[in-house]
């Protein structure tokens, strides 16, 4: 019996090990011995341990890239699943919105909801220090919580900003002209506090409901399933 | 049922490819039942549910996914893993129903049995038709 050949195999294994990016190495390494566990059962199965069986083999497991993109990504969920760290959260979204248009959205809409609490974080601490910057600002077609430059016209608002009927967004819309009023004093405070302790758990809420929801349901390598004993049109049976 | 699929119209490639992904999605949402059944007796390692899955449910799919679908369904406590050194000499890792699992199982079987059974009586009567017809031409022909 030849000896197997190991410079594919480690290829192989130090591909995937390479690509498995941000994951634990404890849980990484886990995962590439159980492939390289696996692909030593295969070839006790074959016998012979050529280049053309590794080859084939090796092929049967898929890209290394591929897979561990796909692991890299389910764990990195998971973990965003079972933390309350926006940090953690974000990454696993960045992973999953490499995957598809869902995650892109759910990454999109989870950046809104964490930068509206920056915002709010925001207001709290630099009231105390510009008050008559900091407000919650009402211009004649836009709403922003804030910050106002203090001119009349080509006015600055920074902050989260609503301009109906559909801007809504996280920055400036851009200079505004006429009256701006201040809608709340001191009451940003409260407004502020309690904005950003919503926002920050509606936000995880909703990131963690839908990675359950959609990112981990869906396993893209498992595209190519196929049935060894299907007919012709047997799908009518 | 075959009599009835060699007298079929042949299908464009379009509407082979269609049918070839039905087939594909209704094979990939039956994968984690096929799974978690086919660690119902004992527990296994990757490469004995491949051939499980291969053998008796005719599922083929790259082999690394395999161990993708299984790491989920450690994650969500549905089986438990350990290492294990064999003879062989090298170790494997095996993976076993978690009670968690267990129930899953239960409820995931329960549920396609009463669909595919649903499924069956609406399509069944179908095929018996077409059956008959297809007896009732070829005796006229005779």
């Amino acid at each position: 019996m030849s000896t197997p050949a190991p410079v594919n195999i480690d290829q192989y294994l130090a591909a995937l090990r390479k690509a498995c990016k941000g994951v634990q190495p404890s849980v990484r390494d886990e995962f590439v011995q159980e492939i390289h566990s696996h692909i030593l059962d295969r070839l006790e199965v074959e016998g012979d341990h050529n280049e053309a069986v590794v080859s084939r083999i090796l092929s049967t497991l898929g890209d290394p890239k591929v897979l561990a993109k796909q692991f890299t990504t389910d764990v990195l969920l998971q973990r965003a699943t079972r933390t309350i760290s926006p940090w953690v959260i974000l990454r696993g979204l960045a992973h999953w919105s490499t995957a598809g248009i869902a995650g892109l959205l759910v990454l999109v809409a989870t950046l809104f909801g964490y930068g509206f609490a920056i915002v709010c974080f925001l207001c709290l601490l630099l009231k105390p220090f510009i008050p008559d910057h900091i407000g919650l600002w009402l211009s004649p077609n836009t709403l922003t919580l804030g910050y106002w430059d203090g001119h009349l016209a080509n006015s600055i608002l920074v902050g989260t900003s609503l301009r109906p009927p559909i801007f809504c967004v996280l920055g400036t819309l851009g200079p505004t002209n006429g009256p701006i009023q201040e809608l709340v004093g001191v009451w940003i405070y409260a407004i502020c506090l309690v904005g950003a302790g919503l926002s920050l758990v509606a936000t995880r809420f909703f990131a963690q409901w839908m990675i359950q929801r959609f990112g981990l349901k869906k396993v893209r390598l498992i595209e190519r399933i196929i049935s060894s004993d299907r007919p012709a049109a047997a799908w009518l049976l | 049922m075959h009599c009835i699929v060699s007298k079929l119209p042949a299908l464009t490639d379009a509407e082979d490819v269609n049918a070839d992904r039905w087939e594909a999605q209704l094979r990939k949402g039956t994968l984690e039942l096929a799974i978690l059944a086919s660690l119902h007796k004992k527990k296994l390692y990757g490469l004995e549910i491949l051939r499980i899955l291969e053998d008796d449910c005719g599922l083929e799919m790259l082999e690394g996914t395999l161990y993708l679908i299984l790491n989920r369904l450690r994650a969500n406590g549905l089986v438990e893993s350990e290492w294990i050194t064999t003879g062989s000499g090298h170790p494997r890792k095996y993976y076993r129903l978690s009670s968690k699992g267990e129930t899953h199982l239960l409820i995931m079987g329960l549920a396609w049995i009463r669909f595919s059974a649903r499924i069956t009586d609406l399509v069944a009567p179908i095929l018996r038709n077409q059956e008959a017809q297809h007896v009732h031409s070829s005796t006229r022909k005779h």
